[in-house]
């Protein structure tokens, strides 16, 4: 079997039957992934993985000619740079971790990695985690494969970007407030924000713990069901992950909610509202009742997610103070102000106007502007369980508008609308590409399975 | 009749915070060994140094310990409680925030009822919450090492009201809890390890006022005695501040051991300051009445009920009870000796406890067992041996664990008391002490003294003093009798 009829086949089940077969080796997929990785001009990897990568396919291939089947033999994977892998640099694409070298894998990739699949990389992302246009890392933009003038989103930029150009199969990108299923959006691929509890967050250098979810991005739904089935599950080592959810199923087939909710909110593009149209007709000539819906307090549901990322990313971020993860020259540190220079230099504007933002949230008037979004998320999340009382899943757009140019809508506030009340709520919601767009479905917590059905349907139908 | 101590018409107002670690196996959020004294950074792993992607698990032992205290200091068990972020730049910090409960405590409003000079006062417990100690920096040469080994040790805080009015007040209120919180077995409270730390907060003001004035909070107290010092030079300069026009300002201040006095830090952190969070990776703690049942039916006695034990059913004196239960192991030690006595023997094993084995186990030599106290005491008791002899035979069991009656005959240690055997003794004294008997028989009586005193040294002093007496005077009286008949 050839290496193009493997690359050119999108599906992992596929390749993974293939390899388990015998037909071709993991090594074989892993050196051409290694080297499309790095020939890559869309900067989509911060650091390429030949060694772990090859000694992980050798590990396969040896596991499969002693007769062991694995569910995702030989799969590429990349791996955004937030998420820790034993023995490979996590930077956070940030100079405060540049030397960071973790001693532990995060639980969700160590599993993927268990069931077969090959890291060849760890991807590109906005610093932290914190943008949506893959610009500002520490080691320069990703551009969008689709057409490299263009953003690829993010702040998972690396991870969309890697999977859309084929350089990987799939690849784990984090959503703190839209950061995987908004890259997915732009790259025309599927990314699902599983319930808040689903997967471990173990391994996952935090921004907003109490949001922060690790999320596939792949070509398919079928393979993010895949994908998140391997990953979710109990881990003791975070005492966050719910225990009451259903498991994934990992084919999920194609089915209409009987109620849903549209949502079209304002200074949407025509091609986007077209989509998200289109969409709600394809499930309303199926029978699903749709209607249009509001999502609760849209006035001020992004600011609430402003105060509260931007306050837990103050927490989180306390630890980096320049002196453990970064080659700072310490001796020069004499005193209090040379140490706070120092820390000064780890940090991108965007991080510490966010740190600035969470740090003003704790101190100015009692802290009201933190305990007043505190209240006001408990609010949103009740409102948006009645909304789930009346309709199984919403649809909307997954961003206003398709791919654009960096920095041509820079100071738009409300471009993350549609995107964060799944982080506020711990609801799951899945960005799937749809006549030339991306919808998004959203569904009360634990009602995953539910999503990958209608967004099954989706792309069953999308022509 | 309570006693107010006050400089210059002005009193003092205290209020204590105790940090007390919990005596627990491993730490409050990962399973590092929580053992003090190991060799730097032994016990660290990446939770506990903060590293990037790592999380909080967390330690159900310190809970239960944290419920415990709270139980034993007559405190409110939150049935929900959560933890939250501390946020505060500082080497022995790793993660640059220490987890607690800021919002809501584990425990609220206890009191502790203490005793100072024979008068009960009363201290209420604000609240207990459970959190992370930090760790270590060690200062040498210009050069700042850093220890983490406590860093994420389960620590909890007992915060009092200011209802304490003089050093001798906050003495012996830590003391109290310290003694305590040792019963219950929740710490070792060891003041010098670092295991039981106070803050003082302490404002002054005119005797009869009623508000509270402007308060500091001095920290670095590492002794009760050192707290009263501190107190005492606190009481002193915030008066002779506010005599002298000035502001009391609230600020922080470090005690200096070397002379006593205190020194201002910095201005006192207000709650702004450290900017308090939600911590979101730690689920919230819930008890319940089943949990609480559980840690009660399981809390060792309290020194408390202890001493009302041994002073209304075994009749000791209340200061005894009260040396008794200087600690945990004196207690069980004595209990389990009392436990193997009769009843008839329970005081003379106090006070040969007292007397004999708690010095010793105060400075941990090695003592006789239980048993074997109680048995001494029972031979004693029955008048087998006489107190000296009591008294060595406990310095031997603790060498040589054998029974005390066995080794007494052994060693020769029982009492004679055989009017036979004492009477071939008395014969052996009268033939040794030939001046004596003569002076006895010129009617000097008296001298029979001298013959009771040679049977006690041929016997080593085992004779049974008042036999030896009725059979030296029942000799001369034959004697007598037998001259008269003559």
């Amino acid at each position: 079997m050839s290496i193009d009829a493997v690359n050119n086949h999108n599906s992992i089940d596929y390749v993974s039957e293939v390899v388990n077969g015998g037909q071709i080796s993991a090594r074989e997929i892993c050196e051409t992934a290694l080297n499309n990785a790095e020939k890559d001009i869309c900067g989509s990897f911060i650091t390429v993985t030949r060694r772990e990568a090859i000694s992980a396919a050798d590990r396969v291939d040896k596991a499969i000619s002693n007769g062991i089947r694995l569910p995702l033999a030989g799969i590429t994977l990349a791996v955004k740079d937030n998420i820790c892998t034993a023995g490979i640099r996590t930077t956070c694409a940030s100079a405060a971790l540049e030397y960071f070298v973790p001693s532990y894998d995060a639980t969700a990739y160590e599993r993927l990695i268990a069931a077969g699949c090959v890291p060849i990389g760890k991807t590109n992302m906005d610093e932290f985690a914190m943008g949506s246009e893959g610009s500002l890392s520490h080691f320069g933009i990703t551009r969008n494969p689709l057409n490299p003038d263009l953003i690829a989103g993010g702040s998972s930029s690396g991870s969309a970007a890697a999977v859309s150009a084929k350089i990987a199969s799939v690849s784990l990108g984090s959503d703190t407030g839209g950061s995987s299923r908004q890259p997915a959006g732009l790259c025309a691929l599927v990314s699902m924000k599983p319930t808040y509890g689903r997967i471990s967050r173990q391994g996952l250098v935090e921004f907003a713990p109490s949001m922060d979810q690790i999320c596939p991005i792949t070509h398919t739904v079928k393979e993010n069901a895949m994908i998140i089935s391997v990953m979710e599950g109990a881990d003791f080592k975070d005492l966050s992950m719910r225990r009451d959810l259903d498991m994934i199923n990992p084919t999920p087939e194609s089915k209409i909610p009987e109620r849903m909710g549209v949502f079209i909110p304002t200074g949407c593009s025509a091609a986007v509202v077209n989509a998200v149209r289109k969409a709600s007709m394809l499930f309303s000539e199926s029978g699903s009742e749709c209607e249009p819906a509001e999502l609760p307090e849209q006035s001020y549901a992004v600011c609430v997610y402003n105060a509260l990322s931007s306050v837990e990313a103050l927490s989180c971020l306390a630890r980096y103070d320049g002196m453990k993860y970064k080659s700072a020259d310490l001796s020069s540190v004499k005193d209090i102000s040379s140490a706070r220079e120092i820390r000064g230099q780890c940090f991108g504007k965007e991080v510490k106007e966010r740190l600035a933002l969470g740090a003003a949230a704790l101190s100015v008037n009692d802290a009201a502007l933190y305990r007043t979004a505190v209240d006001l998320r408990k609010k949103i999340a009740v409102e948006t369980d009645a909304l789930f009382e009346k309709y199984k899943v919403i649809i909307m757009p997954t961003t206003k508008r398709t791919s654009y140019r960096f920095g041509q809508y820079y100071n738009e506030d409300d471009a993350d609308l549609n995107l964060v009340y799944a982080n506020l709520t711990g609801c799951p919601a899945i960005s799937v590409p749809f006549a030339g767009a991306s919808v998004q479905l959203m569904a009360a917590r634990g009602e995953d399975n539910a999503l990958y059905s209608a967004a099954k349907f989706l792309e069953d139908n999308n022509s | 009749m309570t006693e107010i101590k006050s400089y210059k018409g002005y009193e003092p107002v205290i209020g204590v915070e105790v940090h007390v670690e919990l005596k627990t196996i491993t730490k409050a959020f990962c399973s590092c060994s929580a053992k003090y004294g190991d060799i730097p950074n032994a016990n660290v792993c990446p939770i506990c140094l903060g590293m990037p992607g790592t999380m909080p698990s967390l330690n159900q032992e310190a809970i239960k310990l944290a419920a415990a205290a709270g139980l034993a200091l007559g405190c409110e068990l939150s049935p929900v409680s959560r933890f939250d972020r501390k946020h505060y730049y500082y080497s022995d910090l790793p993660k640059g925030y220490q987890i607690t409960q800021y919002y809501s405590p584990l425990c609220r409003d206890g009191l502790l009822r203490y005793e100072v000079g024979g008068s009960e006062k009363i201290a209420r417990i604000t609240r207990i919450h459970l959190e992370e100690d930090a760790g270590r920096l060690i200062n040498r040469n210009g050069e700042t090492f850093a220890d983490y080994n406590r860093c994420g040790a389960p620590l909890i805080e007992i915060v009092t009201a200011p209802d304490m009015r003089s050093s001798e007040e906050a003495m012996a209120f830590v003391e109290e809890l310290r003694r305590t919180l040792l019963f219950a077995g929740i710490s070792d409270c060891k003041m010098n390890e670092g295991s039981l730390r106070c803050d003082v907060n302490i404002s002054v003001r005119p005797l009869g006022e009623e508000t509270l004035g402007a308060r500091c909070e001095i920290k670095n107290i590492n002794s009760i005695n050192y707290l009263g010092r501190a107190i005492d030079y606190e009481l002193v300069r915030q008066t002779e501040e506010i005599l002298s026009g000035k502001e009391i300002s609230t600020e922080t201040r470090r005690f200096s051991e070397d002379d006593g006095t205190t020194e201002r830090m910095r201005d006192k952190e207000t709650p702004l300051d450290y900017r308090y969070t939600i911590e979101p990776n730690l689920p919230p703690i819930i008890i319940d009445k089943n949990y609480i049942n559980d840690i009660l039916k399981s809390m060792p006695t309290l020194h408390r009920e202890r001493i009302s034990r041994y002073t209304e059913k075994l009749g000791l004196r209340r200061e005894d009870a009260k040396l008794i239960c200087c600690s945990p192991e004196s207690a069980e030690y004595f209990d389990l000796a009392v436990s193997q006595a009769p009843m008839e023997s329970i005081k003379t094993v106090a006070s040969l406890y007292i007397g004999e084995v708690l010095p010793l186990l105060r400075e941990k030599k090695s003592v006789a067992s239980p048993k074997r106290l109680s048995e001494i005491s029972s031979l004693y008791v029955k008048g087998r041996i006489t107190a000296a002899a009591a008294k060595k035979l406990l310095v031997i069991t603790s060498e040589r664990d054998v029974p005390a009656s066995e080794l007494a005959e052994e060693l020769g240690l029982t009492i004679i008391s055989d009017r036979d055997e004492i009477s071939q003794y008395v014969l052996e004294a009268v033939e040794a002490n030939p001046k004596a008997v003569a002076d006895i028989s010129r009617g000097k009586t008296q001298a029979m003294k001298a013959i009771v005193g040679a049977v006690m040294k041929i016997t080593s002093g085992r004779a049974e003093p008042s036999i030896v007496n009725e059979e030296v005077k029942k000799h001369f009286d034959k004697k007598i009798d037998l001259g008269k008949e003559k």
